[in-house]
C-alpha cells in the first residue's frame, strides 16, 4: 500500500534541512525523539540534506498512527525508515542510527537496499540479553523486566517527569522555545512496548545479510551496548568499519557532540562520500 | 560558614552526589556511602554505574542523562541504587545540571516504605487493568450473542404474529423491511434446512432415480 508521502512526512515528524546532492539521515533511539540529534546533525548542513525524524509513538509523531501490531517488532519500525525514505524520493541515503536505530536502519538496508548507501552505528546492539555461552549482551531477563519497572514506577516519566524549572540559557536562545514542547516525550503503553520490543530484540542472525557499507562507533563504559558487543556487531558485518570513541556512556551524541560529529565526519570522508573528499578524488 | 554547611550536607537525611557528563562520581556523601554500605574512597572517581542497579544504569543513560544534559532538571524521578553487597535501593531522585561544571547534583531520598507500598498499589493497578480488559472481552461476546438471539428471535415471534404477505408473488417482507421468499427468511434464519421429499413429489423421485416406491424405507410423517 502506498501512502501519501505527505502523510508520511507528517506521521513521523520529518524535517529538513541544509543543502547538498547527498541525504544524511539521523535517526534517534529508544528513550528519547530526534531532539537526541541536536547538537549533532547541524554540523552537516552545509554538505547534505540532513534528515531528523520520530518514530510513530515518539516525539511529535501522529500518535494516532500507532499500531501494536505494526510496531511490535523492530521491523515496524524498519518500515517507517523506508517509508520515510521514500516519501522524500530520496535514494542512497547514509543513514546514522543510534542504539536501537542502528539495527533498525540494518533491518531496513536489507529489505530495501537501494535506499541505502552506507550505514553508521552508534553503540549498536543486535541483543541485549546474554546468550550464554557465547554472546554477552549485558542484560538478563530480570534486568530488562527491572528496567520495565522503572518505566512504570515514573508514569509520567516520559511526558513530564522534568522539571517545570526552565534553565536560562542566554548563549542557546533555542532552548527555550524547544522546552515548551514536552522534552522526550512518550506515552507509557508506548514507551513500554518500545522497550520490550528493543530489549527483547534478538536480530543476530540478520547482521550477516547486511550488504551496505557499515561503520560502527563504539562509546566507553557504556553500560547499555558494551565494547564487546560492538565489536560482535562488527565483525559479524562483512566489511564493516569500526571507531572506538573516547566519549563515555550510551549518548555520545549528547555527551560529547563534538566527538561525535568528527567521527562521523572522517568516516565520510574515508568512504569518499563527502563531498569535500569527492572534489579531490 | 560554608565548611559547616558541608559538613552538614555530608550528614544530611539524604544522599548527595555529584555526577560528571562522562558518568564519573565525582562526589557523595557520607549519609549516601552508609545507606549503600560502601567507603567513600572506593567509589569517588569511579563510574556513577558501580552505585546504579543494571536497569538504573539504562534508564539514566536513554532517559534521565539526555534530559539533563539539554539544560533542564528532573524531579521526583523513581530509581534503584546498588547496595555494595548487590541489594536494591529504591530511592527518588532530584538533579540538576551545572553547565559550568559540566556535571549534575543528585539529591536522592530513601522511599523503602512507601516503595512497598507503591508496589502494591501497582499491582492492583495492574490486576484492575487485566480485570477490565477481561470485562470488556466479556461484554463483547455478550453483545455478540445478544445479535444473534434477537436475529433468531425474530422468527419465534413471527410465529405468533402476522407476516405480511404479497397476494400475488407469495414474497414475504422480512426482518429488515425488504420482500423475499419464505425460503430465503427461512435459510437466514437459525432454523437448520434439511434435504427430503414430500409423499406429492415422491413419484417423481422414484422415476428420476428408477427407484421402487416399496424400497423406500417406511416413515412416521409419511415422508422420509
Amino acid at each position: 500500500m502506498l501512502l501519501d508521502a505527505a502523510i508520511i512526512l507528517k506521521r513521523n515528524y520529518v524535517s529538513v534541512s541544509g543543502r547538498g546532492e547527498r541525504w544524511l539521515v539521523f535517526a534517534h533511539g529508544f528513550g528519547c525523539d530526534q531532539k537526541m540529534w541536536r547538537f549533532v546533525a547541524p554540523a552537516f548542513e552545509d554538505d547534505f540534506r540532513v534528515v531528523r525524524f520520530d518514530y510513530v509513538g515518539a516525539g511529535r509523531s501522529d500518535g494516532a498512527a500507532y499500531d501494536p501490531v505494526r510496531y511490535g517488532s523492530l521491523e515496524g519500525y524498519a518500515s517507517d525508515v523506508i517509508e520515510v525514505i521514500d516519501a522524500l524520493g530520496a535514494r542512497e541515503v547514509v543513514f546514522v542510527g543510534h542504539s536501537v536505530s542502528g539495527v533498525v536502519g540494518l533491518l531496513a538496508s536489507i529489505r530495501r537496499r537501494d535506499l541505502f548507501s552506507h550505514l553508521i552505528l552508534v553503540c549498536p546492539s543486535p541483543c541485549y540479553i546474554n546468550r550464554l555461552p557465547g554472546y554477552e549482551g549485558g542484560f538478563n531477563q530480570a534486568d530488562i523486566e527491572g528496567l520495565l519497572d522503572l518505566m512504570d514506577k515514573n508514569p509520567l516519566g516520559w511526558a513530564g517527569f522534568l522539571a517545570p524549572m526552565v534553565m536560562k540559557n542566554a548563549d542557546r536562545p533555542e532552548l527555550g522555545a524547544e522546552l515548551e514542547q514536552s522534552f522526550c516525550a512518550m506515552k507509557p503503553e508506548v514507551a513500554r512496548q518500545f522497550a520490550r520490543v528493543t530489549f527483547f530484540s534478538d536480530n543476530r542472525d540478520d547482521l550477516v545479510k547486511v550488504q551496505t557499507p557499515t561503520h560502527v562507533l563504539q562509546c566507553t563504559n557504556d553500560s547499555v551496548a558494551p565494547e564487546s558487543v560492538g565489536r560482535f556487531v562488527h565483525r559479524q558485518i562483512s566489511g564493516s568499519t569500526f571507531h572506538q570513541l573516547s566519549a563515555s556512556g550510551h549518548c555520545p551524541h549528547v555527551s560529547d557532540p563534538e566527538e561525535t560529529i568528527r567521527a562521523i565526519r572522517s568516516y565520510l570522508q574515508a568512504a569518499r562520500v563527502s563531498p569535500e573528499a569527492n572534489r579531490r578524488a | 560558614m560554608s565548611e559547616k554547611l558541608d559538613q552538614r550536607l555530608d550528614h544530611a537525611p539524604c544522599g548527595y552526589l555529584v555526577v560528571a557528563d562522562d558518568g564519573r562520581l565525582m562526589e557523595i556523601n557520607a549519609t549516601l556511602c552508609g545507606w549503600l554500605g560502601v567507603a567513600r574512597d572506593t567509589v569517588k572517581g569511579a563510574q556513577v554505574d558501580t552505585v546504579l542497579t543494571v536497569a538504573t544504569r539504562t534508564y539514566y543513560q536513554v532517559s534521565v542523562f539526555p534530559v539533563l544534559r539539554m539544560g533542564h532538571a528532573v524531579e521526583e524521578v523513581y530509581l534503584t541504587l546498588r547496595r555494595g553487597n548487590g541489594e536494591a535501593v529504591p530511592v527518588l531522585l532530584n538533579a540538576i545540571r551545572r553547565a559550568e561544571k559540566q556535571a549534575s547534583e543528585w539529591v536522592v531520598v530513601r522511599i523503602e516504605q512507601r516503595g512497598r507500598w507503591e508496589e502494591e498499589v501497582l499491582q492492583a493497578k495492574r490486576t484492575t487493568e487485566r480485570a477490565n480488559e477481561e470485562l470488556a472481552r466479556a461484554k463483547k461476546e455478550l453483545e455478540q450473542t445478544l445479535e444473534e438471539l434477537k436475529k433468531s428471535n425474530w422468527l419465534l415471534q413471527k410465529a405468533a404474529e402476522v407476516l405480511p404477505t404479497c397476494m400475488y408473488c407469495e414474497r414475504v417482507k422480512g426482518d429488515k423491511a425488504q420482500w423475499e421468499s419464505a425460503l430465503q427468511l427461512l435459510k437466514r434464519s437459525s432454523v437448520f434446512l434439511s434435504h427430503g421429499c414430500c409423499p406429492d413429489c415422491m413419484p417423481r423421485m422414484v422415476a428420476e432415480f428408477g427407484l421402487k416406491a416399496e424400497d423406500m424405507p417406511p416413515s412416521r410423517e409419511g415422508q422420509w
